[in-house]
């Protein structure tokens, strides 16, 4: 299966701040990572340096073939990269169907896909971007993201202080994106057994560096390796 | 495989969002109340016409003005320059015998547009301090331009000999004011319209995301630098229709329609009224003309001193302006 996506060395970080140290990965079509650590290690600069949001220092990140390197951000973008930020960034002013529309390129992806994805934001649709609970927000957040039509989702901790129920519903809604819709899936999460249940390989970052990279189920089955890698087991 | 457990059965939207928004944002009776409002002081006040005149030629600016900061949020002291260009270019043709007022105002516009276009383009690739120190500098160069070239613009002496034909080639500007009245009340009403439909489509909704976050808009694959370019162009155009009407009403252009002083003037009438609302520059404009009229009556020296310490009062008390203050009267009634 072609790649990807693909980053090879990647040195980035915030201006002269190096956070990513020599990074390579490849990604193909169709398959979904996992993206663990501790805090601080460079989960989210990871997928703000595909985005475009960092300071690339050397290496080069590549899309479907295409370099990245020099395309600015809202062409990654609208090449096929979709984004769920952590903090989820709802625009506040605007109605959750606003919200939909602003972000929509032409595609597979439409406003009743969305709502058939996830229903609650139909009934809330008239709600205005603040008027909705965290775990809409993130529906809202991910539906916006599928809004252009990306072939690569990467989701910044997703489940982040959701309810049990939420977090179910938003995994599901993951796994139907992977099986039924084929997108290939970065996602980063601090619930280690979630991430490594969905997602086929894992990666596990410390300051900066890759310091685990296979299946994922090598590390569901070594709890004890995963511990000593990721301190906490989600 | 595993599939989503909806958590109630609501059929998704059949609506496209072209549709969704002009269900949602109907009409609502409230938006003809500044036009009952003007309907009733040309009646009422016949003697205050060309005033009336001025107040929505300010309320036109006002409402480009809003376009770029209330919905863009582009923060300016430069769009005097816009009016300035609309002025300039309305004046000038009417000089050299081009008369009709409605197709030279929209050859004023057009200029005033491509300004703003080939400005917005270099100054909005900058944010914060320097985009507002840019955008101060395009006025006062535009401002320095027109001094200099006073063998055509009449320099600091204005631009006068502006003479027009007849609205429509049937209702000539008379003495009193009526026909400009009337003519500035159509202009603005057509430009409310037009800023009203583009604030509630998809790419107004898409200004709000860019004034709201920046970062995010690029993230969703928004070309924000060209929405930006673009309505600062539209806001710039307007500008340009409010400048024509003010050379076409007053025949005369003075230096000042393209100062720093105006685009603070400019800008107090937003904040007054309230930004980002459609409705500030409706009730800002007014207030400001009216508290200028009254206070430079009362203090002909220090009137400025008036009106800042109004301003300092809605910015402590009121920071959504007389719209923000009606909003919490009207959640406390409902409360």
């Amino acid at each position: 299966m072609a790649d990807c996506l693909s980053l090879n060395h990647v040195s980035a970080g915030y201006a002269e701040t190096v956070v990513l140290e020599d990074l390579s990965l490849t990604l193909p079509e169709g398959g979904t990572l996992a993206v663990l650590g501790r805090n601080g290690v460079g989960k989210t600069t990871l997928m703000a340096t595909v985005m475009g949001h960092t300071t690339v220092h050397s290496g080069d990140i590549s899309f479907l073939g295409k370099n990245l390197r020099t395309m600015p951000v809202h062409r990654r973008a609208a090449s096929g990269i979709g984004y769920v930020p952590q903090e989820r960034e709802i625009f506040h002013s605007l109605t959750v169907e606003e919200n939909l529309t602003v972000a929509e390129q032409p595609g597979e992806w439409n406003i009743a896909r969305v709502y058939e994805l996830f229903p609650r934001l139909a009934e809330r649709r008239r709600n205005m971007g603040n008027h909705l609970s965290g775990g809409e927000q993130q529906m809202l957040a991910v539906g916006r993201a599928l809004m252009s039509n990306p072939r690569l989702i990467l989701m910044d901790e997703p489940l982040e202080g959701l309810a049990p129920v939420i977090i179910d519903l938003l995994v599901a809604a993951f796994h139907r994106l992977r099986e039924a819709d084929g997108l290939t899936i970065v996602l980063v999460e601090q619930y280690a057994r979630l991430a490594l249940e969905f997602a086929e390989r894992a990666i596990v970052l410390d300051r900066g560096r890759i310091v685990h990279d296979g299946p994922s189920e090598e590390l569901r089955n070594a709890p004890d390796r995963l511990a000593a890698l990721f301190g906490v087991v989600g | 495989m595993v599939l989503p457990l909806p958590l109630t059965r609501s059929k998704p939207t059949a609506e496209s969002p072209v549709e969704f928004m002009a269900r949602s944002h109907r009409l609502r009776w409230y938006e003809l109340l500044p036009w009952v409002v003007a309907a009733g002081a040309f009646l009422v006040y016949p003697s205050y016409l060309a005033l009336g005149a001025q107040v929505m030629i300010m309320v036109l600016f006002a409402l480009s003005l809003d376009l770029i900061m209330g919905y863009a949020g582009i923060v300016t002291l430069g769009h005097a320059a816009f009016f300035g260009v609309g002025a300039y270019t309305a004046g000038l043709l009417a000089v050299h015998g081009w008369g009709e007022p409605i197709s030279a105002l929209f050859v004023s516009a057009a200029v005033a547009g491509v300004v703003g276009a080939i400005s917005g383009y270099i100054v909005l690739r900058t944010t914060g301090l320097t985009l507002l120190m840019l955008t101060l500098a395009v006025v006062s160069m535009l401002n320095e331009a027109a001094n200099k070239a006073g063998s055509i613009t009449g320099g600091a002496d204005g631009l006068q000999g502006i003479t027009l034909q007849p609205l429509l080639g049937l209702f000539r500007f008379d003495l009193y004011g009526r026909v400009a009245y009337i003519y500035c009340a159509l202009v603005l009403f057509a430009v409310w319209l037009l800023v009203r439909l583009l604030v509630h489509s998809p790419f107004g909704r898409s200004l709000t995301g860019v004034r709201e976050n920046l970062v995010r808009m690029h993230a969703i694959g928004a070309p924000v630098h060209r929405r930006m370019v673009t309505a600062y162009a539209i806001g710039a155009a307007l500008a340009g229709i409010a400048g024509a009407l003010q050379a076409q009403t007053t025949q005369f252009v003075a230096l000042n329609v393209m100062s720093f002083d105006l685009s603070g003037a400019v800008l107090i009438m937003l904040i007054l009224g309230g930004v980002g609302r459609l409705y500030g520059a409706f009730l800002g404009a007014p207030l400001y003309m009216v508290a200028q009229d009254m206070l430079s009556r009362l203090d002909p020296v220090y009137w400025f001193f008036w009106i800042g310490l109004l301003l300092v009062m809605v910015v402590m008390f009121a920071r959504g302006g007389v719209l923000g203050v009606g909003d919490v009267i009207w959640h406390r009634l409902k409360k």
